[in-house]
């Protein structure tokens, strides 16, 4: 049994330890929270080299997904896996394979030496016989094989594939030809495309993914053609001499690299014709469109604005490719490009037997290191790209990569980012697309914006309202309304933000759009129902006036306002008739290039502004009130009048007050969820303009956390975003603490 | 008045120069007035919405001048859109329902193309449990045995009860069917999950399966007699249900509508205000009391309404503890000092986080961390199926509980500091130990702001939606989080919640417009919980004041 002493000291130690709970729990999150966002920022790192033992007449190399079976294919035509077993020989016993090319999804391309070239695949399937899985491979060809023309000389072959089992192959000879030809797969037959001729001869050739695209080295000059027809395209100078190439996932980025170990990627850009039978000269991403005029320019978002105009013909045009980013460089001569299979990264062999790792949409470099003393050979990486195989000098190796978050970079995350199928530097958010090659845009800016938005629109609305009524309710009202609002403001406090933001968006929303220039003029004139209420009021007799009880002017007020919302209903139709020719959106559309969306900034600056108004009225109308009444009446008996005293006195004695209030309001809105979940839209665009919406940080991870990954980088990615809204709030709450305190020091001493 | 500050009357004439800064008092006033009117419009729009929700509203026959006949609920008017040559004119939302014969609910009918619109006695109101209402006008019935029903009031009025009747058997067969079925459906779901096991394929784990699917098989054959018995009756009940039906023409269109379909029959148009209001009043409490149908565009809130509330429970269970001992703490245990300006600082941090954040760290350190060490501990043999490891009513509980502590916190504060000095004095100079002082006078004296605190709490995590979306709330659970099976509170379960069913209902319904009055109906429970809670709040902090002003000596 305890007695009374020891009992008091535990309690004692006890509740002193869960006092200090609450402290941790702060940390608890930040930590928490933190530690979900930072493997973000850490680099690749690779496992132990492995040798595989020598496999002297190898080409290419691959592997499974579970990284359990390397195959190799031999000049003798032969795939051989690691354990010994031979694939069936993908050409007849008396033909050499002179060359090999291993594109992105294990397509594999190989030229005889008789001038054939065939195309195909390793593939992998699991079967479980007694509960044990077996896994067998086997040579799968895409197509027949292909008889290139006879005498050639042929030395290099590669070839990619279309969605539909298309294939486009190119070889080249030593002594500069070039043969292209596509694979039918319908009618399943080879035809010759047309053969660019060479400036001095083609060393070495790519082709994009859905075959849009063949690049080729001429003579150490990249030249870029679009299939089918095999129109050049114009292309800025670019890095020389490029000694290899290669095109990424979906083939819309070109990887080329040079000689002097310089990395280059070139991105294609979709360009329109604008023709314009405006009457005024257009400007279109940044060039002068003059009336009846026609231009060709990038395709940056121009058909999404324009696309509603109709004295604007759009049309496409070919696009262009161009070099949008200069990567950190490699420490010797490129000779080889591996492409990942799943992303947008790709492994570079040097002359040297150096490997890198890059990254495309971040720019990248993640890994640089000595694989092996001699040139690489081939590589390619696993079909999970978690791993590597290289061929260099004879000799086979293995190496697993880690490699979770190659996309995100300070960079990638605020600032302009050039993405595949842009015109231009953007700050895009855009997670998840239609097709496995999708590039993910992570830009975090266009959330910042939408909550630096969402909160500005609701600030402007609320801070004067709420300050206002806090001035009002603590200094010049009676004291029965006093107890009315402080109350009811407390309710308006508890009322649920799904509530706020349902009424926004199924009730506000759609009657805003419906009446928009009767909403806006009413608006406008709301600060004009106090006049009309003045000149009421001076109407009145003075006896009235002076037997009128405190807070009637509550009353004139409300017949001020019933008067004007009278008025503004009455005039706005006709109004909006005369000036507007009856539609305000489309004069809005039309007359300044301003889309009414249907959720937007108005309907959310009102819906928030409701739910901030009650944190800043609260805590200002504490800080008023707080005010100590000697000061008010030494000012009252000086002669002020009551309002003089609440401007001059109270207002700037209260201020730090008001500021916090102001601050956790601006914390309260920057964090809110719902309300803009539901009212704002949802569009992650960065516009200004009232009449659209916006995405903002707390929208986003409420939409799309439950969809990500786990540990994925999207996942960590709004993680990061998490992080970000709570420093904000922390920072904005200290300050509001502080400066609160500071306030109620000031006034101790009366 | 204090906007009419003492000025030198005239002598002339009774009209005297406004006082200065009137201008500014009024503008100052018209802000307070905007604050109010806009709480007051909120929840106006949310009273009214969702009282037509509940209100029998009479059922029209609208003819149109070619001839067209329909059958509906006006719900609304709205400027039609300009036609060539004509002005402005209206047009009318008309709820027609029906949605089995062409898969809309609404029409629009301007109003220059109607040519009449009246309310038959005879028009009727069926609630169905799919495919929304039906209007219309019953023309012929059909008995339980197949043979037409003259469709007289008392003869629909006899089959009507009967249906009733059938259903509530049917109910009653169907409970008992899963009760007696319950050992093997349990034991059925143990055996789903070891197979989906990554502990499947090994040499236990194949053990366990085999003698678990060798328990399954006895206790199916012992149960046999019993089920097929209960089925048997059952299908015998429905064959009824299915076979007695109403025929309702509807304007120029008819419909059946079998037994088992119908919720409820009723003729509006009939109805005296009495019965109206008796009708709606049935309404509001069938809302409250079953479930949800048609993904959630109809029937009632009962499962929402439920999580809800257990939600909170656990939530305060939590909550309260936590938030009394922090505040003890700060208020008479700790010295001044960094430790209790850090703590200070870390409760207004805490309110000041977003409600989101807390969700993400519920999901990263409950769900992931703590559920995660749970699930790898005690159910390793289900895994990866996750028990804790995903989102539950037990981890959405503690995030609501860190997320509402600072209010608890600076509700009991204020409550402790308003405890005289003089009580604490004179018990310690009584011979006291603090804890004794604590236990006996300060904490009774300072119960209501605890319960002050609570109830704001209580309140607050009513309504907040955010953090539940990553931490376990969902559209429609498939089971309660409690029911009859060891051990009764189901805690790793999914929920429904109020504020998470106005979030699904309006925003991700396939069919907003008509799930609209629901999603009303649903806010006006939410709110009335929130505000009745907080009046609550208030009035209990009012006593409080008044119990001790004038006592801090």
């Amino acid at each position: 049994m305890l007695t009374e002493r020891q009992k008091d000291r535990f309690v004692a130690a006890a509740i002193r330890t869960g006092g200090i709970l609450v402290i941790l729990v702060v940390a608890a999150i930040v930590v928490n929270i933190g530690l979900e966002a930072l493997p973000l920022f850490k680099s690749a790192s690779a496992g132990a080299l492995e040798s595989l033992g020598d496999r002297p007449g190898a080409l290419v190399a691959g592997t499974d997904q579970r990284h359990e079976i390397v195959w190799t294919l031999d000049r003798d035509g032969v795939v051989r896996l690691d354990d010994g077993r031979e694939l069936l020989a993908i050409v007849d016993r008396e033909s050499v394979v002179i060359a090999a090319d291993h594109e992105v999804h294990g397509l594999v391309s190989a030229l005889t030496d008789d001038g054939r070239v065939v195309v195909g695949s390793v593939r992998f399937s699991d079967s479980w016989t007694d509960d044990r899985r077996e896994t067998t491979a086997r040579w799968r060809p895409a197509a027949d094989p292909l008889h290139l023309p006879d005498g050639g000389g042929w030395v290099g072959v590669t070839a990619n594939a279309g969605a539909d089992g298309d294939l486009v192959a190119a070889a080249w000879s030593a002594s500069g030809e070039l043969t292209v030809a596509r694979w039918d797969a319908d009618d399943e037959i080879w035809r010759s495309l047309p053969t660019p001729a060479a400036e001095s001869g083609f060393a070495a050739a790519a082709v994009a993914e859905e075959l849009a695209t063949l690049a080729v080295v001429d003579g150490g000059r990249l030249r870029i053609f679009d299939l089918p027809g095999l129109t050049e395209v114009e292309l800025e100078t670019g890095p020389a001499p490029t000694t290899a190439l290669r095109f990424l996932i979906g083939g819309g980025t070109l990887v080329a690299s040079t000689a002097g170990g310089e990395v280059a990627l070139l991105l294609r850009v979709p360009m329109v014709r604008v023709t314009s039978s405006s009457a005024s000269p257009l400007r279109v991403a940044g060039t002068e469109v003059p009336p009846g005029a026609s231009v060709v320019v990038p395709d940056d978002e121009v058909g999404h604005r324009l696309a509603e105009r109709t004295d604007v013909v759009l049309a496409p045009e070919p696009p262009i490719w161009k070099v949008v980013r200069t990567l950190p460089p490699m420490p010797s001569a490129a000779r080889l490009i591996a492409p990942e299979h799943r992303r947008r990264g790709f492994l570079i062999g040097g002359v040297d037997g150096t490997v890198a790792l890059y990254y495309s949409t971040s720019g990248r470099r993640l890994l640089t290191d000595r694989w092996s003393e001699a040139p690489i050979d081939a590589i390619a990486l696993a079909p999970k790209d978690d791993g590597a195989i290289v061929l260099a000098g004879g000799e086979l190796r293995r190496r697993t990569l880690d490699n979770p978050h190659p996309e995100i970079s300070l960079r990638t995350l605020f600032l302009p980012v050039f993405y595949e199928g842009y015109a231009a530097p953007k700050w895009v958010w855009q997670t998840t697309g239609g097709s496995d090659a999708f590039e993910p845009k992570m830009s975090l800016w266009p959330l910042i914006f939408g909550t630096l938005k969402a909160t500005l629109y609701a600030l402007l609305f609320s801070i004067p309202v709420a300050l206002m009524a806090a001035v009002y309710v603590s200094q010049l009202a009676p004291p029965w309304l006093q107890a009315v609002v402080k109350p009811t403001v407390e309710l308006m406090a508890a009322v649920p933000s799904v509530v706020v933001g349902f009424v926004a968006a199924l009730w506000l929303a759609p009657r805003l759009e419906a009446a928009l220039f009767t909403a806006l003029l009413a608006g406008l004139c709301l600060p004009l129902s106090v006049a009309v209420a003045l000149v009421l009021w001076r109407a009145l007799p003075i006896r009235i006036r002076r037997r009128a009880g405190a807070g009637s002017e509550l009353a004139v007020l409300g017949i001020g306002l019933a008067t004007l919302v009278g008025l503004v209903a009455l005039l706005a139709n006709p109004l909006e008739q005369i000036l507007f020719g009856g539609d305000f959106q489309r004069a809005l559309f039309t007359e300044w290039g301003l889309r009414y969306d249907q959720r937007n900034s108005l309907v959310v600056g009102l819906a928030l502004g409701f739910a901030v108004i009650p944190v800043i009225f609260t805590i200002a109308e504490d800080a008023c009130s707080a005010v100590p009444r000697s000061l008010i009446s030494a000012s009252r008996a000086l002669g002020a009048t009551r309002w003089q005293t609440a401007v001059r006195l109270v207002v700037p004695a209260a201020s730090p007050g008001l500021f916090a209030g102001v601050m956790l309001g601006l914390g309260r809105a920057v964090g809110e969820t719902m309300i803009v979940l539901m009212a704002a839209g949802n569009t992650p665009i960065l516009d200004l303009s009232p009449f659209n919406g916006m995405r903002t940080m707390s929208a986003a991870i409420a939409v799309e956390i439950p969809e990500a990954p786990v540990g994925g980088t999207l996942f960590r990615v709004l993680f990061l975003t998490g992080a970000l809204l709570f420093v904000f709030t922390f920072l904005v709450t200290t300050a509001a603490d502080v400066v609160g305190n500071h306030l109620r020091k000031r006034y101790a001493r009366f | 008045m204090r906007g009419s500050e003492p000025s030198r009357p005239s002598l002339i004439t009774d009209r005297v120069a406004l006082p200065p800064g009137l201008p500014g008092v009024w503008t100052t006033a018209l802000a307070t007035v905007l604050v109010l009117v806009m709480l007051g419009m909120l929840l106006w729009i949310v009273v009214v919405n969702a009282f037509a929700w509940f209100w029998p509203a009479a059922v029209c026959r609208v003819v149109e001048t070619d001839g067209a006949e329909h059958v509906g609920i006006v719900v609304g008017h709205e400027e039609a859109p300009a036609r060539a040559g004509g002005g402005r004119e209206l047009r009318l939302q008309l709820k027609v329902g029906n949605r089995d014969l062409d898969g809309r609910d609404f029409l629009w009918l301007d109003e220059r193309d109607i040519a009449a619109i009246d309310r038959p006695q005879s028009l009727v109101r069926v609630v169905r449990a799919e495919y929304g209402d039906a209007f219309g006008e019953i023309v012929g019935a059909v008995g339980p045995d197949g043979s037409p029903i003259a469709a007289d009031d008392e003869a629909l009025g006899r089959l009507l009860a009967d249906g009733a009747r059938w259903r509530a058997e049917r109910r009653r067969l169907e409970d008992r069917l899963a009760e007696a079925r319950r050992p093997l459906t349990r034991l059925e779901e143990e055996l789903d999950l070891r197979e989906r096991s990554v502990r499947a394929d090994t040499e236990e784990g194949r053990a366990a399966i085999a003698a678990l699917e060798l328990a399954a098989g006895e206790l199916a054959s012992q149960l046999g007699p019993t089920l097929d018995g209960i089925e048997r009756e059952l299908a015998r009940v429905v064959e009824d249900l299915v076979t007695a039906r109403l025929a309702i023409s509807a304007g120029d269109r008819d419909l059946e509508v079998t037994m088992d379909q119908v919720v409820e029959v009723s003729w509006p148009n009939r109805m005296g205000l009495p019965a109206k209001i008796a009708t709606a009043l049935r309404q509001g409490v069938t809302f409250l009391l079953s479930e949800p149908r048609e993904a959630n565009t109809e029937g009632g809130i009962a499962p929402a309404l439920f999580g809800t509330v257990l939600l909170v429970l656990l939530m305060s269970v939590a909550v309260v503890p936590l938030g009394v001992v922090t505040a003890v703490y700060m208020t008479e245990y700790a010295r001044p000092g960094l430790l209790l300006r850090l703590a200070n600082q870390a409760v207004n941090n805490l309110a000041g986080v977003p409600s989101i954040v807390f969700g993400m760290f519920g999901l990263a350190f409950f769900i992931y961390g703590v559920g995660g060490a749970v699930d790898r501990t005690f159910f390793s043999d289900r895994l990866p199926t996750p028990t804790f490891g995903t989102g539950g009513l037990l981890w959405a509980a503690l995030t609501l509980a860190l997320l509402t502590v600072p209010v608890v916190v600076v509700a009991t504060r204020e409550g402790l500091l308003a405890v005289p000095r003089s009580w604490r004095d004179g018990s310690l100079a009584l011979g006291a130990t603090q804890w004794q002082t604590l236990r006996r006078i300060v904490l009774p004296a300072a119960m209501p702001g605890i319960l002050t605190g609570l109830i704001l709490a209580v309140s607050r995590a009513a309504g907040e939606v955010a953090p539940l979306m990553l931490t376990g709330a969902v559209k429609l659970a498939p089971s309660l989080p409690v029911d009859a099976t060891f051990p009764f509170l189901h805690l790793q379960r999914k929920f429904m919640h109020l504020g998470f069913h106005i979030y699904d209902v309006s925003m991700q319904s396939p069919n907003v417009e008509a799930a609209k009055p629901m999603a009303f109906a649903t806010t006006l429970a939410l709110l009335l919980l929130v505000v009745l809670m907080n009046l609550a709040a208030i009035v209990i902090r009012r006593r409080l004041r008044r119990a001790y002003r004038g006592q801090t000596v």
